[in-house]
């Protein structure tokens, strides 16, 4: 993990961890949908993005110490940088957008959904597009025994999924902006699915060319 | 995309580099075998797509093979440079041709 990078991640939790505290104390926890409920019931709410995006931040950053190193790394290090920065972004988003309706933001609630349509959206093209950048590593990526023990297959691998990472990703920004009620979920969860069941049919196609694993 | 990148996937010679090496990882004289250009150009071209990050190295054994490391919008850019180059080189000549002539 470079410097920058995990400056810029921290930075982008720290937002989150703000944003909770803030809705948490006086200046808006006043405004809190549930402000009648609990301390700790408001606290786990509160706090629930920014504790699992903390989460899977520290496990993706302990995993990427047992990657194989590469003679050219940094390139590839800095691929999972932007990868797991534009993960944490798109929850902090989440998060902001939550905070928003639970302070009672009533401007928000008809933006909540497309929004969270369009921020998924541009993560998945965000994560897509550094996907083909990526090496065989523990931490971002399809790691199967196959793909982390042949490097080629990785980078094919990771190639296409790309590409339909980024497509499906424009669908569902498309149907965030374009798109109203039900039609928003049900575009994008096609779109994610029917990538999803590609890559399946594809990475079972490769790995059928490469022949038995070991051999 | 840097403009390291852009600069780099300005030229046609380093544009079908990379379109070569979608077939798989090869080395420089791999590389130097399918082009007309002698093997230190060709070299020249491939440390210009390595500065620009959009091919890595990777040693095995003695031998050090060149890898695709565009991202996706990389890829983009270099197919539209190479879809409409063609046409901006046919617009371009006419006029140096009514330059010479005028």
């Amino acid at each position: 993990m470079s410097l920058a990078g995990s400056a810029r991640q921290m930075a982008v939790l720290a937002l989150g961890y703000t944003i909770s505290a803030l809705a948490a104390t006086g200046l808006f926890g006043r405004y809190l949908a549930f402000s009648a409920h609990p301390v700790q019931e408001r606290l786990i709410v509160l706090f629930l993005m920014p504790v699992t995006a903390t989460v899977i931040w520290r496990v993706i950053g302990s995993l990427r110490r047992h990657g194989r190193p590469a003679d050219d790394e940094a390139s590839a290090e800095a691929a999972i940088d932007g990868i797991v920065l534009a993960v944490l972004v798109f929850l902090m988003g989440v998060h902001l957008l939550l905070v928003a309706v639970l302070v009672g933001a009533t401007w928000v609630h008809p933006w909540a959904q497309p929004g969270t349509a369009v921020l998924l959206g541009v993560t998945t093209v965000a994560v897509g597009n550094l996907l083909p950048r990526t090496r065989p590593n523990m931490a971002v990526g399809i790691r199967t025994a196959r793909t982390l023990s042949d490097r080629h297959l990785w980078v094919v691998t990771h190639r296409v999924s790309g590409y339909t990472l980024v497509l499906s990703g424009v669908v569902t920004i498309y149907a965030g902006l374009f798109r109203r009620g039900a039609d928003i979920a049900g575009v994008s969860v096609t779109a994610l699915t029917i990538a999803g069941v590609w890559l399946c049919a594809f990475y079972w196609k490769v790995t059928r060319e490469a022949g038995p694993h070991g051999a | 995309m840097t403009s390291n990148a852009f600069r780099a996937l300005a030229d046609g010679t380093r544009r079908d580099i990379l379109t070569l090496l979608r077939g798989g990882p090869l080395t420089s004289g791999e590389i130097a075998s399918r082009f007309d250009s002698s093997w230190p150009t060709i070299s020249r071209h491939l440390a210009v797509l390595r500065e620009a990050s959009l091919v890595v190295t990777e040693r095995s054994g003695q031998e050090i093979y060149y890898e695709l490391n565009t991202s996706v919008f990389q890829d983009m850019a270099q197919h539209l440079m190479t879809w409409t180059r063609p046409r901006l080189k046919a617009r371009a000549v006419p006029r140096r041709v009514a330059k010479q002539e005028g």
